[in-house]
C-alpha cells in the first residue's frame, strides 16, 4: 500500500469514530420530536382547560336548575319569595282570583332565577340567557379564548345540562287546574266535585300535613300536585343522596259565578202556621221567599223573572207575596221560635210563616231564593202550602 | 496496465476492509434511527394516554355529576390530575368502579388524604363515595 492509500484507511476509520462519539457525547437519539406534539399540547393546554371549565359550568348549573326547579314548585311557580297577583291562602300562592288568572310565567322565572343564581356562583362566566327545552336546563355564555405556547382557542361558554326534570309540566297543570276550575266552581258541593275530576296526583290540602284546607265562605283549596310524570329530584342530606318526588304547592279560587239555589226546600203546616225549613247556603247574604197561588210551577227551575213572568199583573187575580230574609250570616238557633222570623239551627233555615192572605182551599206555591251580596239564585225547586 | 499478485491482494483488503466498515457504519446509523423513532413512539403515546386518561376524568365527572353527586365547590384539577387508570379504565372518583372488589378495596387508592372513602351500595348496585362530616 503506497502511502495516500494507507493515510485513506485512517480517514475511514476516523470518519466512523467521529460518528461514534457524536452520538455518545449528544446522549440521545437523532429524532426526539414527539409526533403530534402540537396537536397533543393545543388539546391538553387548551381544550382540555376549556373542558374543565365548562364542566364547573354544568355542576353549577345543574345544582343551580335543581334548586330552581324546587323553589319554584313549592311556590306555585313562582320565584321565591314573590306573592301571586291573586294573592295567597296559608301562604300558598293562588293560580287565580274569581274570573282573573295568574298563571307563573315559567319560563321567565327560570331564565331571572338561573341568571341570578349563576352570577353568584359562577364570577368567571357572564351568562345571558337561561331556558329550558324538555328536560335540558341551557344558560348561554359568552365566548372565551385560552391562549397557550400551542395557540388560541375560542370556545363558547354555553352549558347544558339534563336535569331529568322539565320545566314544561307546568303547562300540563295549567291546563288541568282551568279545568277544574270551570268543572267545579259552580258546584256547590265542591270538595265532592274536586274528588270526582281532579287527577289523582292533585291532592287536596298542604303536602306537609296532607289536611284538606278548605274555608266554607271563601272557597279557596289547596293543593298538592305530585309530579304527573315522576319526575324527583336529588337532594343532598348529609352525605346521602335523596331524591324526592317533585310535588307543587298551589291554590285555586272555586269563587262561583253563579248564586245556588237553595236545596231541601220543606214546608210543613200546622193550623194557619206553616214551617218552612231549606238548607243554609254559607255564602248567602241574603234569603228571599216567595209565595203565590199562581201556577208557576211549569216555569222552574228558572231564574225568578222567568218564572213569574207570566204573573197577572192585577193583584185583585193573585196572591204574590215575598219576604225577605237579610243579614243570613246573623241568625241565630233559638228554643221559642216567633212567627214570621228567620232562624238558623244545625245548617237548616227555619221560618214559621202566617199569613191572613193564605186561604185554606186554595193551593199555594213556595219558593226560595239564595242572595249573594246583589245576585240572586234561579228558583231551584218549590213547595207547596196547603 | 498490469497488476502482480501484491497489487491485487492490496486491492482485495482494501475492498474487505471498506465492506466491514459500510456494514458497521449502517449498523450503526440503523440502529440510532431505529432508537429515536422507537423511542419517539413511545413518547407520543405516553402524551396521548395521559391526554386520554385526563380527557376521561373529565367525562367520568361529568357522569358522576349526572347521577347526583355535588361537585360544586370541589377541587375538580386535584381530581383530574389524581386520576390512575385501572384495567384500562380510567378511575376519578368512586362511581368509576363498577366491581364491588374494586370498590372496597380501592386499589387507586381515592381519597388516602381525605375524610372520604368508597363504599358499595348493594341495593343500587354501585360504588358510592362516603364523606365523613
Amino acid at each position: 500500500m503506497n502511502k495516500k492509500g494507507a493515510v485513506m484507511h485512517w480517514i475511514m476509520l476516523g470518519v466512523l469514530i467521529a460518528i461514534a462519539v457524536f452520538f455518545i457525547a449528544a446522549k440521545k437519539p437523532l429524532t426526539t420530536e414527539i409526533k403530534g406534539e402540537w396537536s397533543a399540547d393545543f388539546l391538553k393546554d387548551n381544550y382540555l382547560e376549556a373542558e374543565k371549565e365548562i364542566l364547573t359550568e354544568e355542576i353549577v348549573l345543574r345544582n343551580v336548575g335543581m334548586e330552581v326547579a324546587k323553589e319554584l314548585a313549592e311556590n306555585g311557580g313562582l320565584s321565591k319569595d314573590i306573592i301571586s297577583e291573586c294573592e295567597t291562602i296559608d301562604n300558598i300562592n293562588l293560580w287565580n282570583s274569581k274570573d282573573k288568572w295568574c298563571l307563573p310565567n315559567v319560563s321567565k322565572n327560570v331564565n331571572e332565577e338561573v341568571i341570578i343564581k349563576l352570577k353568584t356562583r359562577i364570577q368567571e362566566a357572564k351568562f345571558s340567557e337561561a331556558g329550558f327545552n324538555d328536560s335540558i336546563l341551557f344558560a348561554k355564555g359568552e365566548k372565551k379564548e385560552i391562549t397557550s405556547k400551542a395557540g388560541k382557542y375560542i370556545y363558547d361558554t354555553s352549558a347544558g345540562v339534563d336535569l331529568g326534570y322539565s320545566f314544561e309540566e307546568y303547562e300540563k297543570l295549567k291546563s288541568e287546574a282551568e279545568k277544574l276550575v270551570s268543572i267545579c266552581k259552580n258546584k256547590k258541593k265542591l270538595i265532592e266535585c274536586l274528588e270526582n275530576n281532579k287527577p289523582t296526583y292533585w291532592k287536596l290540602g298542604s303536602c306537609e300535613q296532607g289536611e284538606e284546607v278548605y274555608t266554607p265562605n271563601i272557597r279557596k283549596i289547596v293543593f298538592c300536585v305530585e309530579s304527573p310524570t315522576n319526575y324527583y329530584l336529588v337532594s343532598h342530606v348529609s352525605f346521602l343522596l335523596v331524591w324526592e318526588l317533585v310535588k307543587y304547592k298551589l291554590a285555586l279560587d272555586f269563587a262561583p259565578t253563579n248564586v245556588f239555589p237553595i236545596e231541601n226546600l220543606m214546608v210543613v203546616s200546622e193550623n194557619d202556621e206553616y214551617k218552612i225549613t231549606f238548607d243554609q247556603d254559607e255564602m248567602a247574604t241574603a234569603y228571599k221567599i216567595y209565595y203565590t197561588d199562581w201556577d208557576v210551577t211549569n216555569h222552574i227551575p228558572n231564574d225568578v223573572g222567568s218564572v213569574f213572568r207570566d204573573l197577572p199583573k192585577d193583584r185583585a187575580l193573585r196572591v204574590y207575596e215575598t219576604i225577605l230574609i237579610s243579614d243570613a250570616n246573623n241568625l241565630k238557633c233559638e228554643e221559642k221560635k216567633e212567627f214570621n222570623k228567620a232562624y238558623l239551627c244545625n245548617g237548616k233555615i227555619l221560618y214559621n210563616l202566617a199569613d191572613a192572605k193564605i186561604k185554606k182551599e186554595r193551593i199555594y206555591f213556595l219558593m226560595v231564593t239564595t242572595i249573594v251580596k246583589d245576585t240572586e239564585s234561579d228558583i231551584g225547586s218549590f213547595a207547596e202550602l196547603k | 496496465m498490469r497488476m502482480n499478485k501484491r497489487g491485487m491482494m492490496d486491492d482485495f483488503f482494501d475492498f474487505i476492509f471498506t465492506a466491514i466498515a459500510a456494514f458497521f457504519l449502517f449498523s450503526f446509523i440503523f440502529w440510532t434511527l431505529d432508537y429515536s423513532v422507537k423511542d419517539s413512539n413511545e413518547e407520543s403515546m405516553a402524551v396521548l394516554k395521559n391526554y386520554q386518561r385526563l380527557d376521561s376524568a373529565v367525562s367520568n365527572l361529568r357522569s358522576e355529576a349526572y347521577l347526583g353527586y355535588n361537585l360544586e365547590g370541589a377541587d375538580l384539577d386535584a381530581k383530574i390530575k389524581e386520576s390512575k387508570i385501572l384495567g384500562g379504565k380510567t378511575i376519578t372518583d368512586c362511581p368509576d368502579y363498577v366491581k364491588e372488589g374494586d370498590c372496597t378495596n380501592n386499589p387507586v387508592g381515592l381519597y388516602s388524604w381525605a375524610k372520604s372513602f368508597c363504599r358499595w351500595n348493594e341495593e343500587r348496585k354501585k360504588c358510592e363515595r362516603i364523606t365523613l362530616a
